[in-house]
């Protein structure tokens, strides 16, 4: 209380100061009681919503995930009829109601730049880049890619057999003709043969790839010399590493998986929170009744089905397992914030806040409980520091219909590591051979048989080296066995050159005759070469010891065919199924590209300047019996 | 030719008269005769220099000339053949840098071997010629020689004169020839004759003397009928006998072998191959791979894609499928999915909660 002496001894100028705080206190109230309930009007009305309201409500919501799929199909089958203002109305209420819903973008985006407008392909570029590496679409994206370069590694596998199958086959041919009919090469009689050799491998080519491979690569390997055989290896350790070490791979086919876990954990943040899918939900935590992800997932779930109160019964028994979680802390503050009761919602919200000062959506859900306690200066200061930590509505936030508190999702990282951590490893084989039986063993065999595949060949190339199997003409590159090889003067021959060098009597006529041989063997190569090449693009150079041509071609006939062949991506969005048709557009791009490696070759063939390569000249082979010259048989040839 | 410096037909003009033209005029150029016997003669300042025109194939009156009279052996002439055949080295200098002959032996031969094509020329009785004048047509001549043409016309007609009354004699190849007394002492007799003895006392018939005489058939006759004069040698009319030739019975015999061998191993492998490629037990162990997570996760996949079609469904018409087939016709499952997802699972639906369930029909296939 201000005595009377000390208020004459007030200066005017305080006088007049409380004077005006005496008048603007009921000023003030009466402006309070006006504006009051006018902004309580701009406010949401949820304060005034009961739990059964809110229900209601998100009964409408919840289904905005199917209603957008079912929008943009409408808009597809509008357009089919030729109407594009019904398509383009129906595509625009299907992006309202479901953002993260890449499709209907894509198909607004590609009407617009068929009417010209090429401001849509900023749209497209975003739609695109959301349909690889969308935050759902991440997983499904990676594991396609994955399958597909599991894929096209086998069908290049396959070639590559093939072009060096060719290379080498003459010569078992040879080996097999010798043994059986006594230096039978050199006789037109040899011919009847190549049934003989032939038939094992149409044999095991009906049966699959991996006895195919089992065949060839371990024939091919023992033959070739070191080029091929890194080919074949580094080709066949990339599958064999995904065989040995699967976990990678199945973390990342966990996310296309819908009932392993971490698909769980999404589809009940994202997904219609259907009954089937609570039931779902339940039946894994009957199985795993302590799983802190599994309670949390089915925590969101309840509430987005508007089970305020069980959603916050599971999410308690969440925290017990994990109580500094901000996310569970987050969910069960808005789930009392829902219930009504606001004091705790704010009290859960400042320990969420506490738990993780960096993440900005307790923040937020923290200012909206003070606003909506009238804690202005609380309530302004929290937004204030929301904002300052880059609050936007993500994909990680689920906000309830017109709710002023938001729901956190399970963050990227979440998903990686209960992917991670996933029992059980998925390995690419099982992904795939559960629908394609010609991979020709059980799917759950195909890893060990590729590794037994690569142990084999090694073995075989260190106890049947090459050199004891297969001796090159230094002067025309023709291989040859031991029983027919031919010597001059210290020089390894084959039997033709061997022969020559014996016949010759002088020096002139030997070089004379070597130099023809050679010359000839080069014209027959050119020609074994270009047809190999009109046959099977690319294959000659191959052939020819794997050379950057070769391998360039193998490698995009590969994707050709792999694009031919899967005419799309193997995965598909099951709430977004894909039929790509005979005709799709990946199988348009493959047969494109296999036209463009078809005429680049012809381009390219006309230049080809191989080494001196030619089947075994008393061999009736005339395809591709190419066989590779010497080192220093090409060094000779630049000098 | 239109520019042709002398053409016309043996018949008007021999190649006797064309010779001693060319000759005594110092003519240069080619003539080119075209008759049952082609030649090609060279000629500078009249004397002749080549009679080998290797450009045309087939036409090498020295390998004819070695080849019928037996100058060298059968090994000699297949290694010569592979020779030629895999370089484009001249018969010339094959003979010479492969020690088959000396220089000086091959100038004796080249001799002889224009005698005897120049012989064989003047028996022409019909024909075209054609000189053409000038060394254009010269240009990658091999072998040149040079030679006299005066020399060889007078040693071609007294040939001409002679033949008639050796073929009267030695009327036939089959014609039989044996020493009349096989210890007679010949060391008196010329080198020539001592050969030819010695090459009757190995064969018999006269075609097989003048192919292994190694001298012209004008010399190798002449000879014979001297000393058939002298009585060293007797003839005897026979007739032929076909001989088998048992290497090439030995060799059928060894190819109907191979043949044998190789169809039997050809056949049993394409057999064997046809039964593994029929393997059941292979094609069992293939299909019935154990149930592994592959499969689990494939069922998985087709599940929820089941249950995404029914929630669209549902909400479009607010009722749920009667069965899987029911979403094929409307497109929410694509008809061959729809049937085969359709063996496999079924919607369940709870008539007292009105909840539904995709569920699996059976275990997993296989």
């Amino acid at each position: 209380m201000i005595r009377r002496e000390q208020c004459r001894s007030i200066p005017a100028s305080g006088r007049i100061c409380r004077a005006r705080i005496v008048v603007s206190i009921p000023c003030l109230f009466v402006l309070v009681c006006l504006a009051g309930p006018v902004a309580a009007d701009m406010l949401p009305d949820t304060a005034r919503l009961t739990p059964s309201d809110w229900r209601e409500r998100l009964r409408e919501h919840t289904d905005d995930f199917a209603t957008a799929r079912l929008l943009h199909r409408d808009a597809i089958d509008a357009l089919e009829r030729d109407d594009p203002e019904r398509a383009r109305a129906l595509l625009a209420e299907a992006v309202e109601l479901d953002p993260r819903f890449d499709a209907p973008r894509r198909t607004r985006a590609a009407m617009e730049l068929r009417s010209g407008r090429l401001s849509a392909l900023a749209e497209l570029h975003e739609a695109a880049r959301d349909r690889v590496a969308g935050y759902r679409n991440q997983a499904t994206s990676l594991a396609n890619a994955l399958l597909t370069f599991d894929v096209a590694i086998g069908i290049l596998l396959v070639w590559v057999s093939v072009a060096f199958l060719l290379r080498y086959l003459p010569f078992v041919h040879h080996r097999l003709a010798q043994r059986v009919l006594g230096d039978g090469h050199r006789r037109r009689t040899a011919r009847l043969l190549w049934p003989a050799v032939l038939a094992p491998m149409l044999a095991v080519a009906s049966w699959g790839l991996i006895p195919w491979l089992a065949l060839t690569i371990p024939l091919i390997w023992v033959h070739a010399d070191r080029r091929p055989r890194a080919i074949l290896s580094v080709l066949l350790g990339l599958l064999v590493i995904q065989a040995l070490w699967p976990r990678p791979f199945a973390a990342v086919l966990a996310g296309t998986d819908p009932s392993s876990l971490p698909a769980l954990v999404e589809r009940a943040a994202y997904e219609p929170p259907t009954e089937m899918l609570r039931g779902q939900l339940r039946e894994r935590l009957e199985t795993h009744p302590r799983d802190a992800d599994l309670l949390l997932a089915e925590g969101l779930l309840l509430a987005r089905r508007g089970e305020f109160r069980e959603s916050s019964d599971v999410l308690l028994d969440h925290l017990e397992h994990r109580p500094d979680d901000v996310t569970a802390t987050n969910n069960l503050a808005a789930n009392h914030f829902f219930l009504g009761d606001v004091d705790r919602a704010v009290a859960g919200f400042q320990r969420a806040a506490a738990l993780d000062s960096l993440r900005s959506v307790p923040f937020y859900n923290l200012s909206q409980a003070y606003l909506h306690k009238l804690f202005l200066k609380e309530g302004g200061r929290s937004l204030e520091k929301a904002q300052r930590l880059g609050f936007a509505v993500t994909e990680q936030v689920e906000r309830l219909p017109r709710g002023a508190v938001y729901f956190l999702r399970p963050s990227l990282s979440d998903t990686w590591r209960l992917a991670w951590n996933r029992p059980g490893d998925l390995d690419p084989f099982e992904a795939l051979g559960a629908r394609w039986w010609w991979l020709g063993v059980p799917a759950a065999h195909v890893g060990p048989w590729l590794v037994a595949i690569l142990g084999l060949s090694v073995f075989l190339g260190l106890v049947v080296p090459r050199r004891r199997m297969v001796f090159e003409c230094v002067n025309c590159g023709t291989l040859a066995c031991r029983h027919c090889r031919g010597e001059h003067e210290g020089a390894v021959l084959c039997s033709g050159c061997g022969q020559t060098a014996r016949r010759a009597k002088s020096e002139m006529v030997l070089s004379t005759l070597l130099r023809n041989r050679r010359r000839d063997a080069e014209a027959a190569y050119q020609r074994r070469m270009a047809s190999l090449d009109s046959i099977l693009p690319g294959a000659g150079s191959l052939a020819d010891g794997g050379r950057r041509r070769g391998t360039w071609s193998a490698a995009l006939m590969s994707a050709s065919l792999t694009a031919i062949v899967l005419g799309g991506p193997p995965l598909t969005d099951p709430w977004q199924p894909t039929d790509p048709g005979i005709f799709g557009v990946a199988r348009i791009c493959g047969v494109v590209l296999l036209v463009l490696i078809v005429l680049l070759n012809t381009a390219a063939r006309g230049a080809v300047r191989g080494r001196h390569l030619q089947p075994h000249p008393n061999s009736v082979v005339s395809l591709a019996g190419l066989i590779e010259g010497r080192a220093p048989q090409r060094e000779r040839a630049v000098t | 030719m239109a520019d042709a410096g002398l053409q016309g037909r043996l018949a008007d003009f021999t190649l006797e008269e064309i010779l001693q033209l060319i000759a005594l005029q110092q003519k240069t150029g080619v003539l080119t005769v075209d008759a049952s016997y082609p030649m090609v003669l060279a000629f500078e300042s009249g004397m002749l220099v080549g009679y080998r025109d290797v450009r045309r194939l087939g036409l090498d009156p020295l390998e004819n000339f070695l080849k019928a009279y037996g100058y060298f052996g059968s090994e000699t002439w297949e290694h010569i053949d592979f020779v030629q055949r895999h370089s484009k080295l001249d018969l010339t200098e094959i003979l010479v840098n492969e020690g088959v002959v000396d220089a000086d032996e091959l100038g004796t031969l080249q001799m002889e071997s224009a005698q005897e094509d120049i012989f064989r020329g003047m028996q022409l009785r019909d024909g075209r010629y054609q000189f053409t004048p000038g060394r254009d047509g010269m240009a990658g001549l091999e072998g040149r020689v040079r030679i006299k043409v005066d020399g060889l016309l007078m040693e071609a007609v007294r040939r001409i004169d002679e033949i008639g009354a050796l073929r009267d004699r030695f009327f036939s190849n089959d014609i039989k020839i044996r020493l009349a007394d096989p210890t007679a002492d010949t060391s008196a007799r010329s080198a020539t004759e001592r050969r030819l003895l010695a090459l009757l006392g190995r064969t018999e018939t006269l075609g097989r003397v003048v192919a292994q005489a190694r001298m012209s058939e004008f010399d190798t006759l002449s000879t014979l009928d001297g000393l058939r004069e002298d009585g060293l040698v007797v003839l005897q009319s026979t007739p032929k006998v076909q001989t088998r030739d048992v290497e090439a019975s030995t060799r059928d015999t060894r190819h109907d072998r191979m043949l044998r061998d190789a169809s039997v191993v050809s056949i049993v492998t394409v057999l064997l191959a046809v039964l593994l490629g029929l393997w059941q037990p292979w094609s069992a162990y293939r299909a019935t791979g154990p149930a592994g997570e592959g499969l689990q996760y494939e069922r998985a996949r087709q599940r929820a894609r089941i249950e995404a079609a029914v929630q669209l469904f549902e909400q479009r018409h607010g009722r749920l499928p009667t069965s899987i087939d029911a979403l094929a016709p409307e497109g929410w499952l694509d008809p061959d999915t729809a049937e085969s997802l359709g063996d496999d699972f079924e919607i369940r639906i709870d008539r007292a909660t009105g909840r539904w369930s995709v569920r699996p029909l059976s275990g997993p296939r296989g």
